[in-house]
């Protein structure tokens, strides 16, 4: 066996060896390709790569490539190749890094009688020189972080799982004293020795609770004061570190001042407070709704018209019903872009059971975002009083209207029932004359003269009735009461104009009961007399003589006229008490169609009140009853 | 020339003798009704040269009693005048749509009704 090949067989048993060591070792061949490396030295020269793979790589490559991670690059080349030049064993030959590490370098060659089989290099680091060097960065680390967290303008906290401070900053404790004693404390603690009142610790505690137990990122907002001592609002989070059982260790807090947002926030409700006042101040009623007809708000006014109590909000059917269909196809054309704003009018119940008039107003609500449908505004104004009033005004219109026809009808009726009486009266003079200027017997003239003189008093009661009517409907007609025999007063009556009458007949009187005095006006009850009796007289030519019946009863007396004349017609009957009505059977009888209106008004000035009895051709019965 | 014949309808049984005295007087022939009814059973046997006739009487009033004599195939030519306390003019209108040939309102002057009587009738 040649020394080569014991040499390969050994080498075997050396790269398991050397397998073993924690330090950096290579082994390179005599032709400098690298034989074995272990994991050691890749890890020092920070080759990312398996040791197999750095295996048949050439070394001289690899030393250059080396060279550059140490301070003196040339250097480390060059002395490679002087202890393979040399053949000289170095130990623990010293070898600095850029990065300040230091290394220990062993080397020796593989010689075996006289001849160079190999190279092997060991390396390692200053044990010493690692821990400090780790140390060194990990402080430097440390006051870096600490002096970022110190610094920084938020307030940062630490806390241990039993909500003790383990670290907090700056700006979250400014004095220092505090910040010391702080340390390993909780926050109840820390608030009781500084006997500083802390309400806000129950919304803390509920959140170090929540982020402990449940490891989960939480947040709360409390009304603090900031470095100044001014009010400010701050948002706190705190994340929960775990360890490898996933059991929080710390919780990392840290605040930012969002007093900016709250301020805004708190405008914002101010502005919409004031709005809601407003809208609530207002008599009209004003209804927000979704584009689902959902309302979303409602507000104060909604109760004073229909309500008593509170209501929900709910859907807009709720509160006017869906058989409104104009109100909601109102409702519908905005909803659907159809219309931007529509008004129309409305009548709704109102809380006291009655119905209310609204003008209603629907407009589209207002959006920020403008793909997005914005719902409805529904504004109801309270116009009940108006339409009352317009109502009124129409009914005025209207009775006026009709007042005025009245005048008009009335102002014909009496030109129409002046104008027969006149063109009676001109033929009547017409005739005499033409009579007169012919020559011929005036024998009839006096029947013409007397044509003239009746038509003459037909006119002038007919004026005078007009001018009862007319003094009536001024209300210038006062009642006045006199207590007076009735029956003196009728038998006088009776004697003056009755007995007898025009045609020679004389009216009869009967009087039923004991005579009772009680107060009448004389004036009516004799127009009322005259008128009835003048009539049982006018409408019974050639018939016996009418009659007039008292009766006094225990609580009324009753006038009775009756006469066997030509009647009335059923039909007429109703129409006698307005004004021009006539029978339509009384043929030349004349008449103004207006004496039985004056009767009626003066009976009802006495309370009572009239029954016509008749029958066509047979007669009628005339009966005012007058309550003592 | 032969006398004329006027039938006079008049619910005023005064002013209709007068009517009647004061066209008899200027030489006509007359028929008297005092409402439309008796009229129309005048018509049924006589034909007047024209009808003078009133507007407010009994249950047929003038318009619709010249409604009924135009509807008349006998009667449709005879000339209709109105005798009438109504002097509206819409009435005075309504008097001349229904055929009627002139509107004497009352009072009238009796020479100034036989004047357009006669412009009438000639």
């Amino acid at each position: 066996m040649n020394n080569e090949n014991f040499y390969n067989i050994e080498k075997e048993k050396l790269k398991l060896i050397l397998n073993s060591f924690s330090d950096a070792i290579l082994l390179e061949s005599k032709d400098r390709v690298v034989e074995f490396v272990n994991e050691g030295f890749c890890n020092l020269f920070k080759i990312k790569l398996p040791p197999e793979s750095v295996l048949g790589s050439n070394c001289e490559e690899g030393v250059i490539g080396a060279s550059f991670q140490f301070k003196n690059p040339s250097r480390f080349i060059y002395r490679i190749e002087e202890l393979i030049e040399d053949k000289m064993s170095v130990k623990s030959e010293q070898l600095s890094l850029r990065d300040g590490r230091i290394f220990y370098r062993d080397y020796n060659p593989i010689i075996l009688n006289g001849q160079v089989l190999g190279h092997l290099w060991i390396y390692r680091e200053d044990p010493q020189q690692l821990h400090l060097a780790l140390n060194q960065q990990k402080q430097l680390e440390e006051v870096m972080y600490q002096e970022i967290m110190e610094n920084i303008p938020i307030d940062i906290f630490i806390l241990n799982a039993q909500k003790q401070y383990i670290f907090v900053n700056k700006h979250a404790l400014p004095d220092e004293r505090k910040r010391r004693f702080i340390i390993g404390k909780s926050d109840a603690e820390y608030y009781r020795y500084y006997s500083i009142s802390n309400d806000k610790s129950d919304v803390k505690d509920a959140a170090f609770d929540k982020a402990i137990e449940q490891v989960e990122v939480t947040h709360y907002e409390l009304k603090e004061n900031d470095l100044l001592g001014n009010e400010c609002y701050k948002r706190t989070t705190l994340y929960p570190l775990v360890d490898e059982d996933g059991k929080v260790v710390k919780i990392v807090g840290y605040s930012i001042d969002i007093s900016g947002e709250k301020e805004a926030e708190s405008r914002l409700n101010e502005i919409i407070k004031q709005y809601v006042h407003a809208l609530n101040s207002v008599n009209d009623v004003v209804f927000i709704a979704k584009e689902n007809l959902e309302v979303n708000f409602l507000n104060d006014a909604f109760n004073s018209h229909f309500l008593e109590e509170g209501i929900e909000l709910g859907n807009i059917f709720k509160y006017i019903p869906f058989q409104k269909p104009d109100f909601y196809k109102d409702v519908f054309a905005v909803l659907s872009e159809e219309k931007d704003t529509i008004g129309g009018r409305i009548t709704l119940p109102n809380k006291d059971n009655g119905q209310s008039w609204y003008r209603y107003n629907i407009r589209k609500g207002v959006s920020n975002n403008e793909n997005k449908h914005s719902g409805i505004v529904a504004v109801l104004n309270d116009i009940t009083g108006e339409v009352v009033l317009e109502e009124n005004l129409l009914e005025v219109v209207k009775r006026e209207k009709e007042l005025n026809e009245l005048k008009s009808a009335f102002v014909n009726m009496v030109s129409h029932e002046m104008r027969t009486p006149l063109a009676i009266i001109s033929s009547c003079a017409e005739i005499i004359q033409m009579m007169l200027a012919s020559g011929k017997p005036t024998s009839d003239i006096e029947s013409y003269t007397n044509h003239i003189l009746s038509e003459v008093e037909r006119m002038t009661t007919f004026m005078n009735d007009i001018l009862m009517i007319s003094k009536i409907e001024a209300g210038k007609i006062e009642f006045n009461s006199e207590e007076i025999s009735l029956i003196s007063f009728v038998n006088e009556l009776i004697k003056k104009s009755y007995a007898p009458w025009k045609d020679d007949r004389t009216l009869n009187l009967a009087v039923k009961g004991k005579e009772r005095v009680f107060p009448f006006d004389v004036k009516m009850l004799r127009h009322i007399l005259q008128n009835l009796i003048e009539n049982s007289f006018k409408y019974s030519p050639n018939k016996p003589a009418p009659s007039l019946r008292l009766r006094y009863s225990n609580s009324y007396i009753t006038f009775s006229v009756i006469d066997s004349g030509i009647g009335i017609h059923p039909d007429d009957i109703e129409k006698l008490f307005s004004s021009f009505a006539r029978g339509r059977n009384v043929g030349s009888i004349s008449g103004t169609g207006i004496g039985l209106v004056v009767v009626k008004y003066f009976v009802d000035q006495h309370k009572g009140s009239i029954r016509i009895k008749s029958k066509l051709d047979a007669g009628t019965i005339f009966s005012i009853k007058i309550p003592y | 020339m032969d006398k004329k014949t006027i039938l006079v309808v008049e619910d005023e049984h005064m002013l209709l003798q007068n009517i009647v005295s004061i066209l008899e007087l200027f030489g006509f022939n007359t028929l008297q009704a005092t409402n439309a009814t008796d009229a129309l059973a005048i018509l049924e046997t006589a034909k007047p040269d024209l009808i003078l006739s009133d507007v407010m009487m009994g249950q047929i009033d003038g318009f619709e009693f010249i409604k009924l004599v135009k509807e008349k195939d006998t009667l449709k030519d005879i000339p209709f005048v109105f005798l009438t306390a109504f002097a509206d003019v819409i009435d005075k209108n309504k008097g001349i749509v229904g055929g009627a040939k002139a509107y004497i309102t009352k009072p009238f002057n009796a020479k100034e009704l036989v004047r357009v009587i006669n412009e009438i009738l000639n």
